[in-house]
């Protein structure tokens, strides 16, 4: 279990960390989510060791980042959002390198290599100079790197950045499996519809306060309460209107062109009696739908893309 | 942290392979090491030949002047990267995350350089072979000692590298310090103290730990040459000591720098 309790970072007059807490628990893949320079790679710098904290603590399995970075060092593996890899080594060096740091026993080290080479789909390079490696796969194989202990918390910074939409795609099933696998990974990104996708917890940061933190679900119940409907009629726009504004939980109608968008109370079963309602009235009703609130109009919401 | 973890299983041993690919590594794709490898060996075959044709007219401390000279120049353009070129790549943090500690960090990088070094030093060997039994009266305690004084110095140009590598971020700006050091240390602060004082330049410490004047005075046919200051020299020994003790200090800085520099976490 990753434990993070008012972790602070502060650099003279600048807080770019201000007392973040938070828990995360083996399988959880959290989507840390700020503008440049909120404090997420401060923030995961500090749980990689790289940097040390002013104050507050954070722990993985019981180590802590000050006290035994050593141990903490051994559970993590950290991608940085930009980095670069040895030349003049090929992908299994690099690999069998990491592993021998990591104290992997020389006997296990080629099948370790060799499956995390598979997840991560680089088999085929196995040989080839790290260097001559794509922007892609060198992403893929910093990935593997980081896998190559079996670590139990994965610090990613920015992994899509520089990757087209296949690799974001490969990389996105992966993460998925790595969090299906019992992992705590932890993925800071700009890409708000990719994060949503596979995080089963958001985190979002400004100006290095954490404003929100839980599952995408209940942040976005928590910041839109009611329901919003869209519903597209054929019929005077005017008169449904002035039809809905009669009808129970609803609190407000606006009006788009064809569609109506109604700020509803009411539960799916009443959703449903009201759909059932406009059609009885003879209402020509073409589309009915409630409209999600996704994870970018959460954090458009609030945040004030204030930067420190 | 023993002496397996540190020298004979320490991970960072990888530099000396990568070491030895970058410089050495030749065939398709390669072309450019390939030339470069070409061009050294028929030099060095080339040097190697006006050496023996002229071997009754050299001493051994020509050459090790020359080996002095080389890893002044060769050190530093290998090492200076060392560290300030992890950080300017972006493969610094890697490792950084890694459960190895500062001191196998630096004493792995310190060591793979080291093995360069020794390469460098032992390919003058055949030459010095080649002059030795025409260097008339030079004993084998003064080759050895300046053998010894080369490969030391070596060393403590490797340990000067790490140190001002492991305070920068950019690989160009350690070169250039470096160089300005080595240059400082090896002509300006001689010349200055020879101006300052009026003693004898034997009688500084400077010159005394100088190794170009240390070779010098270990060679029978210069005219700097004489057994008690031979005897004096303690022909390198003592040099060679300050040299690496020096070295162990600077080293010993560098692994500390780390924590400022990057503001690590401590590690043991």
């Amino acid at each position: 279990m990753l434990e993070v309790n008012n972790l602070f970072k502060i650099y003279g007059n600048l807080t770019a960390v201000n007392g973040v807490s938070f828990k995360l628990h083996p399988g959880d893949v959290f989507g840390f989510i700020g503008s440049n320079g909120a404090g997420k790679t401060t923030t995961i710098r500090m749980l990689a060791t790289l940097l040390e904290p002013t104050r507050g603590t954070a722990s993985i399995n019981g180590c802590d980042v000050l006290s035994d970075p050593m141990g903490v060092r051994r559970q993590i593996g950290y991608m940085p959002d930009f980095f670069g890899l040895y030349d003049d080594v090929k992908v299994w060096e690099y690999l069998d390198f990491f592993a021998n740091i990591y104290e992997i026993p020389p006997r296990e080290r080629k099948t370790v290599i060799d499956n995390v080479l598979e997840l991560t789909d680089l088999t085929v390079k196995r040989d080839s100079f790290v260097q001559s490696l794509s922007r892609g796969m060198q992403q893929r194989l910093c990935l593997a790197r980081c896998l190559v202990h079996d670590p139990a918390l994965l610090l990613l910074d920015e992994p899509a950045s520089g990757l087209d939409p296949r690799a974001r795609a490969e990389l996105k099933e992966l993460i998925t499996e790595l969090g299906r696998m019992g992992k705590i990974v932890i993925v800071s990104s700009h890409i708000l519809p990719e994060l949503a996708d596979f995080c089963n917890t958001v985190g979002i940061i400004e100006r290095g306060n954490m404003l929100a933190f839980g599952p995408v679900a209940d942040i976005v119940k928590h910041i839109q309460p009611t329901r919003v409907l869209s519903i597209g009629v054929l019929s005077d726009s005017i008169e449904v209107r002035s039809f809905l504004k009669d009808q129970a939980f609803v609190l407000n109608v606006d009006a788009q062109e064809d569609t109506l968008l109604v700020e509803f109370e009411g539960n799916h079963d009443q959703q449903a009696d009201l759909l059932s309602a406009v059609i009885k009235a003879g209402h020509r009703v073409v589309t009915f739908e409630e409209q999600q609130a996704n994870l970018e109009d959460v954090f458009m919401r609030l945040t004030t893309g204030a930067v420190q | 942290m023993n002496f397996r973890d540190l020298i004979l299983e320490n991970p960072l041993l990888i530099e000396f392979k990568r070491n030895l690919r970058r410089f050495f590594l030749v065939g398709r794709g390669r072309k450019a090491n390939t030339g470069i490898f070409i061009m050294a060996g028929l030099l060095y075959l080339f040097i190697f030949m006006i050496v023996f044709a002229a071997r009754r007219d050299l001493t051994v401390s020509a050459i090790s002047v020359c080996q002095l000279a080389l890893l002044s120049f060769i050190v530093p353009a290998m090492m200076h990267g060392s560290i300030a070129g992890e950080r300017e790549r972006r493969s610094w943090d890697m490792l950084l995350v890694a459960p190895i500690s500062n001191r196998q960090i630096i004493f792995g990088k310190f060591i793979s350089g080291g093995a360069m070094i020794a390469l460098t030093t032992v390919l003058f060997w055949p030459m010095i072979v080649a002059i030795y039994p025409y260097d008339n009266g030079a004993p084998i305690a003064s080759l050895v000692g300046q053998q010894m004084t080369v490969a030391t110095y070596g060393f403590f140009v490797a340990g000067l590298s790490m140190y001002i590598s492991s305070r920068c971020h950019r690989a160009f700006a350690a070169n250039l310090i470096i160089f300005g050091t080595v240059f400082v240390l090896l002509v300006v602060l001689p010349m200055f103290l020879a101006m300052a004082f009026t003693r004898g330049p034997d009688q500084s410490v400077v010159w005394y730990f100088h190794p170009f004047w240390t070779v010098l005075t270990m060679n029978p046919t210069s005219s700097g040459y004489d057994t008690t200051r031979a005897m004096n020299s303690g022909y390198g020994v003592i040099q060679s000591i300050a040299y690496m003790v020096t070295a162990f200090v600077l080293l010993a800085f560098a692994e500390s720098s780390f924590r400022s520099i990057d503001q690590r976490v401590g590690s043991q």
